[in-house]
């Protein structure tokens, strides 16, 4: 593993210190991934799952348009609300025993992503992250901050359910809020630790965590706050899981924020009513400038859980040079990749995970990820 | 770590260079000129080298892309202006400098070679075969010179006409090793090699050839440029060593500076095209 690097934070940037909501969209919008034919004006309830989808408000279909998730163009449908809030979907809230009835809970939840992290594992430890992996975004930070004792609560049950004896959550050591409301309460907790690692880019990955922390991969379980709060819903509130946490900051907005939203929620409708953009001339990065994409129409994005971050910057032309083989982008590399190589051979690298640190240390400016990663969205490409 | 651009590091290469400039104009034009040897007009001749390579990449520039680009090849060529000896005629100097360098951009597409050494080497040759290869100035030319260590250290050893300066190439090295893009592994393997090899020699033939302020500047200049040395930090080494060892050797058969930015030369050809071999052998 190669060393890692601190990106420089824009000091210019004000964070707004509460959680912003936006829980009641005019429309949302389903990506469809089977093909299957929905005639208007059906009446769609609330927490209806399609496939790995969810209807996050009730109302009508009242029309379809396409939507770019991850790296696919699906068509989807739009569903405007009609704020009722119909729920047609309903679990019945239990103490959860064991393991399996966990297992069972998560199926039934649709979280998948935790489940595969638990399940077949044997469990020694349990480790919560605070850090976001892309730099720009604070989720994990402000859900930290303003929900600790749910989160605590949570992680204890978690202890008490698989049988861990304590757990510890890694804190970025420069997020001061989130680390004085946390020492302020965890001495009520005896199984949680505290641990602050330092302020770099892609720390969040779990390999890296476990890297500092001295664990092994295999026996250590590594749940993002984010997790936890999902956590809390279904083990406390038996709620569904219908709403997301993003940040939206960047230099040409007055103000960054963390949002509260419905999935399927039109990144543009988000934009449209919360965001004041102070310049005229901006640029939009769906994830941060460095791990994600620039974006050249903001209409065909939506709330999905992969999107932890919108950035607006200022728009920049970058001079462009020739490569001068520095080869920072091979020393930056957390996977080892001579991306030079794999750049000048045009081939694409199955260990490459797009983070985009090649990108931002060239200082040729060279577009090195999209050659090396293949991480071109279909709008780029097209 | 902070990210810098191209444009950055060039232009802290050459406020870096700078510093060498004056001190060439002190060696190499005041105290000259102190002696009654030069009018003041080559007084300031590396001056003159300097702006004439500078011109030239701004003529090149314009020519060929209508706008000045900055990018190394000022540095190579700044580079080149100050690695040339004293005696090195203006007009040879200009006519070659561009001729090579307009070719070493044609050459570049095809293979890799060290651009500096290539055209200081030329110029060198075409030089040395009109005028004289001596790297000796009017005063070292005309007064015999004992030089103590710290004569050596501050510079007026005999080497090129603006690079002769150890100290400011160790301060200039602390510098650039703490700046992220600099491959700092090159230049110390490649003097700790030397300083080896001279002390192995110094035992054996008792000649004392250990400090070479040409080989201290060109480390830590020409063959740690990034685009003409590996980046693997193993083939780095391999690189540093092999280069010290040449330079060794054509120094001690052939008695000449320029030899190392041969030595130079060789290596960076070597290694930048036939990586693969170097790594498997």
């Amino acid at each position: 593993m190669q060393t890692l690097i601190k990106i420089p934070e824009n000091k210019n940037i004000t964070l707004d210190t509460m959680i912003n909501l936006y829980l009641d969209p005019l429309k949302i919008y389903i990506p469809i991934i089977k093909k299957e034919k929905f005639k208007l004006n059906t009446y769609i309830y609330k927490n209806t799952y399609f496939d790995s989808f969810i209807a996050s408000v009730s109302g009508k279909i009242t029309g379809s348009k396409k939507v770019i998730v991850g790296k696919k163009t699906l068509p989807a449908l739009e569903i405007t609300n009609d704020f009722k809030e119909n729920n047609n979907y309903k679990i019945s809230k239990k103490k959860i025993k064991n393991k399996e009835e966990l297992f069972n809970l998560l199926n039934v939840y649709h979280l998948t992503n935790i489940l595969n992290k638990i399940k077949g594992k044997e469990l020694i430890n349990f480790v919560v992250s605070a850090i976001d992996i892309d730099t720009y975004a604070y989720n994990e930070l402000m859900l930290l901050t303003n929900y600790a004792k749910k989160i605590c609560d949570t992680i204890n049950e978690l202890n008490r359910i698989l049988n861990i004896n304590e757990a510890t959550i890694v804190i970025q050591n420069t997020a001061f809020n989130a680390i004085k409301n946390l020492t302020s309460i965890i001495g009520t907790y005896s199984n949680i630790n505290i641990k602050l690692l330092a302020d770099y880019y892609l720390m969040g990955y779990d390999s890296f965590i476990c890297k500092e922390l001295n664990f092994n991969d295999n026996n250590t379980l590594i749940l993002s706050i984010n997790d936890i709060y999902n956590l809390y819903n279904i083990l406390f509130k038996g709620n569904i899981i219908n709403e997301v946490f993003i940040t939206i900051n960047g230099n040409a907005i007055e103000k960054a924020m963390v949002i509260k939203t419905r999935l399927g929620t039109s990144i543009e409708e988000i934009i449209n009513k919360l965001i004041n953009i102070i310049d005229k001339d901006y640029e939009i990065f769906i994830n941060d400038p460095i791990k994600g994409v620039k974006v050249k129409d903001i209409n065909n994005y939506i709330i999905t859980n992969d999107i932890k971050c919108i950035v607006i910057n200022k728009k920049v032309s970058l001079e462009i040079y020739d490569c001068i083989n520095c080869g920072m982008c091979y020393k930056v590399c957390p996977f080892n990749i001579k991306v030079i190589d794999n750049y000048n051979k045009k081939k694409f690298n199955k260990k490459c995970n797009g983070c985009g640190l090649c990108n931002y240390i060239c200082p040729s400016n060279i577009d090195l990820k999209s050659r090396v990663y293949g991480g071109k969205n279909e709008e780029e490409n097209n | 770590m902070k990210k810098k651009t191209t444009k950055r590091l060039v232009i802290e290469n050459i406020i870096l260079l700078v510093f060498f400039v004056f001190y060439g104009l002190y060696k190499n034009g005041y105290l000259i000129y102190q002696r009654g040897l030069i009018n003041k007009i080559w007084l300031f001749k590396n001056i003159y080298l300097v702006l004439i390579a500078i011109l030239i990449k701004i003529g090149y520039d314009l020519i060929k892309n209508k706008k000045i680009i900055i990018n190394y090849d000022f540095v190579y060529l700044v580079l080149v202006s100050m690695i040339v000896p004293y005696n090195t005629n203006l007009i040879v100097y200009t006519i070659v400098l561009t001729i090579t360098y307009i070719i070493s951009n044609i050459l570049e597409k095809y293979f890799k070679f060290n651009k500096v050494c290539s055209m200081f080497l030329i110029i060198y040759l075409v030089n040395g075969l009109i005028i004289n290869f001596s790297y000796d100035n009017l005063l070292e030319a005309n007064f015999a010179y004992s030089f103590s260590l710290f004569d050596i250290l501050a510079g007026r050893s005999i080497g090129g006409i603006s690079s002769t300066c150890i100290i400011l190439s160790f301060i200039s090295y602390i510098y650039l090793v703490n700046t992220l893009y600099y491959k700092k592994e090159i230049p110390l393997v490649i003097n700790i090699t030397y300083l080896l090899l001279s002390f192995i020699y110094y035992l054996v033939t008792n000649e004392n050839i250990i400090l070479n302020s040409e080989l201290i500047f060109s480390s830590i200049f020409i063959s740690s440029l990034p685009e003409f040395s590996p980046y693997l930090e193993k083939l780095q080494i391999i690189y540093g060593i092999f280069t010290a060892l040449l330079s060794f050797i054509l120094l001690v058969l052939f008695h000449n500076l320029a030899t190392i930015y041969l030595s130079i030369l060789v290596s960076s050809i070597i290694f930048m095209n036939f990586p693969k071999i170097i790594s498997k052998s």
